[in-house]
């Protein structure tokens, strides 16, 4: 599987769920390169991709807006 | 130390975390000032392998929505900004499926930083607090 550049992977897949296997990270710990093991609109699927690999470093992404703008969100 | 990013104004605050336990996960997290302790999803407990089911009492969780039941567990280390505090206390508790977020970052993590939200510059500066020392 290919190492790929995650901030232009992310690029790529809007409104998606990510799941990198991390091979280096920058100063403020924000993973840079990687390998691309899931992408696509489930947490779900991405769980059962991550508990199956079960890498030592995961990046878990989401690159759409986390609350949808029909939501009203009081954390 | 300090160490920014920038955010947009109005949206999340959702800083590079990282949790490490058994393995490492970075998830999406939300700084949340309002929260008094952190939260994870039961999903991130099993990706950085925490066996939550097993460990943990149970507490009460209260929310403007409610009461109810969780289950607290101890994360070996979190990191915000690359900044890594030890023995952090959470919550496991599942958030709504259709929010694209895996937990919140609540006071008793954020009291070990000095946190600067500049609106004008949409920028979050990190630096640890004198408590964490």
């Amino acid at each position: 599987m290919d190492t790929v550049d995650i901030p232009k992977v992310l690029k790529k897949h809007p409104e998606e769920w990510l799941l990198f296997e991390v091979l280096e990270r920058d100063e403020l710990d924000r993973p840079i390169q990687g390998r691309l093991l899931y992408h696509g609109t489930s947490r779900d699927e991405l769980h059962e991709v991550a508990m199956e690999k079960l890498c030592p470093d995961n990046y878990i992404v989401f690159t759409g807006d986390p609350i949808p703008p029909d939501l009203v969100v009081v954390l | 130390m300090k160490a920014s990013i920038q955010f947009r104004r109005g949206h999340l605050l959702l800083p590079p975390v990282r949790i490490e336990h058994r393995r490492s996960s970075s998830p999406m997290m939300a700084i949340d000032t309002g929260a008094r302790i952190t939260l994870i999803t039961p999903r991130v407990a099993e990706e950085v392998g925490l066996d939550w089911a097993a460990v943990g009492p149970r507490v009460q969780l209260v929310g403007v929505t409610g009461v109810t039941n969780a289950v607290e567990v101890q994360l070996k280390r979190v990191f915000l900004m690359g900044l890594g505090v030890d023995n952090v206390r959470a919550i496991c508790y599942p958030l709504p499926p259709r929010l694209g977020l895996d937990g919140i970052l609540g006071l008793n993590f954020l009291q070990y930083f000095n946190l600067d939200i500049n609106h004008d510059t949409e920028t979050v500066t990190v630096e640890r607090s004198a408590h964490s020392a």
